[in-house]
């Protein structure tokens, strides 16, 4: 039986109150102490050789006959006016067939651009060209011969807070009194550090293939979410979601910045449409690392009280971002939930910029908020003379405080154990002796708070035919996170069967069968539940047809590792003596992800204890090993887990040290949109890192018992470097990243 | 576009004299950056690759032979003993990928002040060979690199070789940059130690339009260090120290500041210099 309930549903914090479509044949939760045969176990992602080997097909491989080629010509200024553009010479150049700009009537509607008369940020398009070649296309971008007027622009946070360009609203929320508690507070810190604009660099830049054939529209985009690329296709160009189709094979990474169709899909099918031939617009890499989005700098003011004994009393946490011309405000996030305290205040306002909008990566803002946050509390703890991890348990909160609600889960304090004990947290200040490299060294640690519970909708299928294969069909795409493993490891779990007879598939809205963007760290915890559901339904049918093989009666009879067996022993048999007779016929299951346990709030937690190498002479520094230690609820595929966290330490610790827009202050245009000058880390970089789960299964958030592990691990990882610099050095540095120039600036 | 593939050097330079301004290719790794982005364009290409001669080295006396184009990986697997300083900036090349293809010649030729082969050779006095069908000339490599990304090569010539003594004491090279690898130098630095003509040398590179040398500071340091034992005051490294972070005419760029690059070639030649000399006392001893 099926029924709609109206259900809660959240995504990055965000909460909505939806119909959902729930089923009553949604097995039970695993119970937390049941051996399972595959879920937990080690197990390589499927299509690991595909990837390797170079076979994997992402977007920007897709290559169809007689598919033109997009260059794109964007703003060299941070603010101007178009006075210029050669279409004509353009249009002349052999292999050319299209040219769009600001002036076109395009066929898709959009609130602003995505085409730019008068562009405010640097890498804003102006025009778009399509030719038979990329190289015929560049010349035709060439050809239009852009003249632009520079208008005024800012892209100082002083100047701008002077001016008051403030978005919107100052958003402020609050709980009890702050300020009286500040004013009585036995022991006060207040710190103010700068967060870097920070760049996604995927692998794989944003990018998409359209292809308009009499009102079927086929695109390939390389995003985060099939379906909302299909809604979002659909709705601008007025077609019905069931004539568009969109595929994702492999995505090279997303990183927050691939939502939806993206600006690229919507061109490259206006194109199309207007040519009549497949076109290909895929970012080169300065467009990607101009024009793709960000996570914008912020600079935070935190305020801390507390008594004597270490009980925060306040915390006060004043936000500016640097967000372009909008954006939106969660940076106060930790300040309002990571700690119990009964007077919390965050005040955040996004500075209107002539920068490029600033959009999701990968924890957006509560990041930002926790390198902020989780650097005060490490002050308030050496101003009170309190071990930094002691302070944080005693602040502990099983509560989510803005909203009074339990958490369906929360192992933070066995987090903090763990990681205490695999980093050896207590002995660390041995590391201040003096050392013969001449380096200094320290440990330096913080919490990390996500949300990640995911939900509904999310859907499965499954079928399994006379060749015993079963296939179950999902509507998400593998952004390189290895999710289609993890729902191959659950329906195999479920059915019963080998890992080697399970097929999974995603990336292709055609099946219809609905999954959910992978963004919030939802991803395993919405879709893996719907798999499980349709694997129990598959099963059920299987034994009751091992039932009719083999005369017994179903209930006593169950499929494990690919064997029916019966409870006395007595029947063993393959299960291909059932699957076997089924000839064309095919045994079919669906599944759906049930609704979220009413009254409670679904959060991931962590630690991560970070030990650092500092050369006071160049200021450099080598993080030498990070310890993470975080709860997501059931750990599904340990291999994967472990890689999705160390990618997280890895781009946090960027963020840390070495990643950081660079602005030409005298134009307003990044001087670094390059790979050679932004720095993310190379292998050499890579820190020791020790990584562990505090495996204990969700069970009230849904029937597989995990949480999502997309955001956490990139969340403690900057503070606990900047705070391992701190324990180190004796010194707090006001701004990451820890350039070489700044740590030399800060120890001076 | 025309691409030459010469087997021999005479090939090669019957090319180079009958296409002046061909664009000579050796390992790609300046060259195609070059290309791909449109900075340069060339009607035709020489490439270097398929010429044996410009690809080996040798020893005679005291003096190495390095074709122009031994790769990074030749150098630092075969030369680390004959030429450390220079093995120990060729290991901090690129990745592996770069250091297979690239060359000595090629970082010569393409003379960045940001050119990691450069400094060592500039503190061991190295001397570029340049041959045309007109003939051989050797010019010093201080003489050879004119500004950033200018040098004496004559539109005819090719970079055959370049010369420098085998190691008379105890070399560093070190570099700094923003990260651990692939990363072009915020400003980095040689120390060449004679022991037998007691003599410092020093240069420093990515911290002015060329490679320099900071002749104050060799001067004060030959002239105080005591040879015999190889023990220096402290008061002299520092002056040392500060008279190389003075000899820098750095500017403020993307990668890094003046004051920082200063600052850091200082802390580099205290080091260098320190760790040279501890080398030497440990060989005297
Ligand atoms: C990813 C990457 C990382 C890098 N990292 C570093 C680094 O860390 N440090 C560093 O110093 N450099 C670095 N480089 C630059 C480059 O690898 C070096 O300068 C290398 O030494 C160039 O050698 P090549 O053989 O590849 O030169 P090529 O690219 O083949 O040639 C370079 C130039 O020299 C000319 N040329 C080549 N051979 C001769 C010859 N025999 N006679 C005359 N002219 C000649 C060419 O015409 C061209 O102008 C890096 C490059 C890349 C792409």
């Amino acid at each position: 039986m099926t029924r709609l309930v109206r259900s809660i549903t959240e995504m990055e914090g965000r909460f909505e109150e939806k119909w959902v479509l729930v089923s009553d044949d949604e097995p039970e939760a695993w119970a937390s102490d049941r051996p399972l045969a595959i879920v937990g176990h080690e197990t390589p992602r499927t299509t690991g050789p595909t990837r390797v080997s170079g076979a994997a097909r992402y977007t920007t491989d897709v290559s169809l006959p007689g598919m033109l080629h997009v260059a794109a010509l964007r703003s060299p200024l941070a603010h101007g006016r178009v006075t210029g553009l050669n279409r004509e010479a353009a249009l002349a150049v052999p292999g050319v067939r299209a040219v769009l700009d600001s002036t076109d009537t395009l066929s898709f509607r959009s609130r602003s651009g995505p085409l730019y008369a008068e562009p405010e940020h640097a890498g804003a398009l102006l025009a778009v060209v399509a030719a038979d070649t990329l190289v015929a296309a560049r010349a035709g971008v060439k050809a239009l011969a852009l003249t632009i007027d520079p208008l005024p622009f800012v892209i100082d946070v002083d100047e701008a807070f002077r001016d008051q360009r403030i978005d919107g609203e100052i958003a402020e929320e609050s709980r009890g009194d702050v300020d009286a508690a500040l004013a009585g507070a036995d022991v006060r810190v207040e710190l103010t550090v700068e967060t870097p604009t920070q760049l996604q660099t995927a692998l794989e830049p944003h990018g998409a293939v359209g292809w308009w054939t009499e009102g079927e529209l086929t695109c390939w985009v390389s995003t985060q979410g099939i379906f909302d690329a299909r809604s979002e296709l659909a709705k601008r160009f007025s077609v019905a979601p069931e004539r568009v189709r969109v595929v994702a094979d492999f995505i090279g990474g997303g990183f927050g910045a691939k939502q939806g169709a993206g600006v690229e899909a919507l061109l490259a099918v206006e194109l199309s449409r207007r040519t009549g031939r497949p076109v290909r617009f895929i970012n080169d890499r300065h467009g990607e690392q101009l024009d793709a989005g960000s996570r914008p700098a912020t600079r935070q003011t935190v305020r801390l009280g507390a008594t004597g004994q270490g009980d925060l009393v306040a915390i006060d946490s004043e936000v500016l971002t640097s967000f372009g011309m909008t954006g939106w405000r969660a940076v106060n996030t930790p300040a309002m939930t990571l700690y119990r305290c009964a007077n919390a205040r965050g005040v955040e306002a996004n500075l209107k910029l002539h920068l490029r909008q600033g959009n999701a990566f990968r924890a957006p803002m509560v990041l930002e908020g926790v390198t902020a946050v989780e650097q005060a509390m490490d002050e308030l703890a050496i101003t009170l003379g309190i071990d930094p991890l002691d302070l944080r348990r005693r602040n502990f909160v099983d509560v989510d405080q803005p909203s009074g609600l339990p958490y369906t889960s929360n192992q933070l304090l066995a987090c903090y154990d763990r990681v205490a004990e695999l980093s050896g947290w207590v002995g660390r200040d041995a590391l201040l002796e003096p050392s013969e490299d001449g380096l200094l060294r320290g440990m330096g640690c913080a919490t990390q708070i996500w949300w990640g519970g995911g939900g509904p909708p999310s859907h499965a299928t499954i079928r399994i035919g006379g060749d015993g294969i079963a296939t179950v069909v999902t509507g998400i795409q593998d952004i390189g996170t290895g999710t289609l493993t993890a729902a191959q490891m659950v329906a195999a779990e479920e059915l019963g069967l080998p890992l080697d007879r399970v097929r999974v598939t995603g990336g292709d809205t055609r099946p219809n069968v609905y999954g959910p963007v992978a963004g919030g760290s939802q991803t395993s915890p919405s879709v893996l539940p719907a798999v499980r559901g349709a694997a129990a339904e598959v099963k059920r049918t299987l034994l009751q047809l091992a039932g009719d093989v083999f005369e017994a009666a179903p209930a006593d009879l169950d499929l494990v590792n690919g064997r029916f067996r019966s409870s006395d022993g007595a029947l063993d048999e393959p299960y291909t003596e059932v699957t076997g007779k089924l000839g064309n016929a095919t045994v079919d299951g669906s599944g759906m992800r049930g609704a979220n346990p009413d009254g409670m709030r679904a959060n991931t937690f962590g630690c991560q204890v970070a030990q650092v190498a500092v050369d006071p002479g160049t200021g450099e520094v080598r993080v030498e090993h990070v310890w993470a230690v975080h709860d997501i609820g059931r750990v599904i595929n340990p291999l994967g887990a472990r890689s999705q966290v160390e990618g997280g330490i890895l781009q946090g610790m960027a963020f840390a040290l070495s990643e950081e827009v660079a602005f030409d202050p005298t134009t307003g245009v990044p001087t670094n949109a390059w790979l050679d000058d932004y720095k993310i880390p190379s292998i050499a970089d890579v820190p020791a890192m020790t990584i562990a789960f505090v495996d204990v299964p969700d069970t009230a958030l849904n029937n597989v018992g995990a949480k999502g592990l997309g955001e956490p691990p990139i969340i403690p990882t900057p503070a606990a470097i900047a705070n391992a610099f701190r324990h180190a050095t004796g010194r707090r540095a006001l701004a990451l990243p820890l350039t070489r120039a700044r740590v030399v600036e800060t120890l001076a | 576009m025309t691409v030459l593939r010469p087997a021999t050097l005479a090939a090669a330079l019957a090319a180079r004299s009958e296409h002046p301004g061909a664009l000579l290719v050796a390992g790609g790794t300046d060259a195609m950056v070059a290309i791909n982005s449109g900075r340069l364009r060339a009607e035709v290409t020489v490439d270097l690759t398929g010429v044996g001669e410009l690809a080996s080295w040798s020893r005679s006396g005291s003096t190495i032979r390095i074709g122009s184009g031994l790769t990074y990986t030749r150098l630092i697997a075969e030369l680390g003993d004959l030429c450390p300083g220079l093995a120990m900036a060729s290991r901090t090349v690129g990745s592996p990928q770069i250091r297979n293809r690239g060359t000595v010649g090629g970082n010569v030729a393409t003379a960045s002040p940001a050119g990691d082969a450069l400094p060592p050779l500039v503190a061991a006095g190295a001397v570029i060979e340049l041959a045309s069908t007109d003939g051989v000339r050797r010019v010093p490599i201080g003489a050879f690199l004119v500004g950033p990304k200018r040098s004496l090569l004559a539109p005819n010539e090719l970079i055959t070789a370049i010369e420098l003594p085998v190691a008379r004491g105890p070399q560093q090279f070190s570099k700094v940059g923003p990260r651990n690898a692939m990363v072009i130098a915020v400003c980095s630095l040689a120390v060449d130690v004679d022991v037998a003509s007691r003599r410092v040398a020093v240069a420093i590179g990515s911290a002015g339009p060329t490679t320099l040398r900071a002749l104050e500071a060799e001067a004060v340091a030959s002239a105080a260090i005591d040879w015999t034992t190889g023990a220096l005051g402290d008061a002299d490294l520092a002056r040392f120290a500060a008279l190389v972070a003075q000899a820098a005419r750095p500017i403020d760029d993307v990668r890094g500041t003046a004051a920082y690059r200063r600052h850091a070639l200082a802390v580099l030649a205290r080091r260098s210099l320190g760790w040279s000399l501890e080398a030497l006392r440990r060989a005297v001893a």
